[in-house]
């Protein structure tokens, strides 16, 4: 009878801190402290599943230069494309922008196929240490029945700042924000219309490197 | 020393009197808790179990002048929010053990690693009902085989370096997807850790055709 403990074997019980998790998630390890986790959580499920569900919850995309949801595409036909503008026909197309400074603005058609592509493809050799892909934790995608004054966060490491905007369903621009904050509340003088959709999108801007959030929908209760 | 926290949080540690305490909580509810009931959710159960664990989660947040949120402060490192989530990851278990023990028995412990093992031996071109290793098994030679044929693979797997025996964990043990994968360990793309999976299998296979592996007959 072989035993089970083996390569896929006994776990250790002595587990690194959440703080130590949460900097290897983010990349914030040093050089030294980084191997010896990996090591620890070659051996510890109870760790990795840590890490697994981490990144489950927070909708993560750290490391990986874009990605496509699938489920995106669906929504993507629902939406007023044209009345909506470039900006958030760049950003419904479900494509983690990230590329040079200074215009946030797509100069490409990122809504092709093509357009995606050539957008990963310039990603990839531009993706840079000091600002990861910024992503939404709240209010989720498509969430419904907020209240009049929702409040949003995100994460993204080491941005130096963030531009919030929220915009009607038409596209029109209706508040923006400049915020050092992952988290921001809508002033009480920005007023929502109860049962009407609005988008937001957060660009997060560090040492001329600019990600954005893709455009997110959200519709107030009725 | 860490950058500047979170306004919520910043807010909520610096408040001194009970109605200023108050309403920062609001303000850190208001900020998390959508985030906080998400990871609530993660152990599953019906509407009652999972509001009674986000119940417990905030309680312990709170307890102590937010001693544990204090902790972030002091010691934490990485964005608060994966610090949260990890943190409140953690209090979401302590309370389901509480409530319903231990939640895995060392029998599906060990049916799970079979099924990792079943994955890992497919991909690496062994027959995988040999990799595994069954009591069940009449014939003499092929589990004499079978043991011989687990054992190269642990062999072949403990010659890798541990960032790819991390690897092979995360996709074979864990079954986590590869994007999943790439954003724990923080590939620089999808397609370069499919690449690198790639090769780490091409690494295995060599070392099991060094041992002698050429196929799955026994």
């Amino acid at each position: 009878m072989p035993n089970p403990s083996d390569a896929f074997g006994v776990e250790p019980t002595d587990h690194p801190s959440e703080s130590t998790l949460a900097a290897f998630l983010d990349g914030e390890l040093g050089t030294n402290e980084r191997p010896q986790v990996e090591a620890h959580l070659e051996k510890c499920a109870t760790c990795r599943r840590a890490l697994a569900d981490a990144v489950d919850v927070l909708g993560a995309s750290t490391g990986a230069a874009s990605t496509v949801e699938p489920a995106l595409s669906t929504r993507r036909r629902r939406v007023p494309m044209l009345a909506i503008g470039m900006v958030l026909a760049a950003s419904v197309a479900g494509v983690m922008v990230l590329r040079r400074a200074p215009s946030p603005l797509a100069d490409v058609d990122e809504s092709s196929a093509e357009g995606e592509a050539r957008l990963r493809d310039a990603a990839q050799p531009t993706l840079d240490e000091r600002i990861s892909q910024i992503s939404v934790i709240a209010p989720p995608n498509g969430a419904e029945r907020l209240g009049e004054h929702p409040s949003f966060a995100w994460r993204s490491a080491k941005a130096d700042h963030y531009s919030f905007r929220l915009l009607t369903e038409d596209g029109t621009a209706l508040w923006s924000n400049e915020t050092a904050d992952t988290t921001l509340t809508l002033p009480s003088h920005v007023r929502l219309e109860r049962g009407r959709s609005y988008f937001w999108r957060v660009d997060a801007l560090a040492a001329g490197i600019v990600a954005s959030t893709r455009a997110q929908r959200f519709t107030v209760s009725p | 020393m860490r950058g500047a926290l979170p306004a919520p949080l910043s807010s909520l540690l610096a408040a001194r009197d009970p109605g200023s305490r108050e309403e920062a909580w609001a303000a850190f509810l208001s900020a998390y808790s959508t985030l906080i009931m998400r990871v609530a959710r993660l152990l599953g159960g019906d509407a009652d179990a999972v509001m009674d664990r986000y119940a417990f989660a905030l309680d312990q947040l709170r307890r102590d002048d937010c001693k544990r949120l204090r902790r972030y402060t002091g010691d934490g490192r990485g964005e608060f929010t994966t610090w949260l989530v990890l943190v409140v990851r953690r209090l979401c278990l302590d309370e389901y053990r509480h409530r319903y023990g231990r939640a895995q028995s060392d029998a599906s412990d060990v049916a799970e690693r079979h099924v990792a093992r079943r994955r890992l031996a497919d991909l690496a071109g062994i027959d995988p009902e040999l990799a595994e290793v069954s009591d069940e098994n009449d014939d003499a030679d092929a589990g004499i085989r079978a043991v011989e044929l687990s054992a190269a693979l642990d062999a072949a797997i403990s010659r890798l370096d541990v960032s790819d025996r991390l690897l092979v964990r995360l996709r074979f043990q864990d079954g986590l997807s590869v994007p999943t994968i790439a954003r724990i360990i923080r590939a620089p793309s999808v397609a370069q850790l499919y690449r690198r999976l790639e090769r780490v299998l091409e690494s295995l296979r060599a070392t099991l055709r060094e041992a002698g592996v050429e196929d799955s007959v026994p």
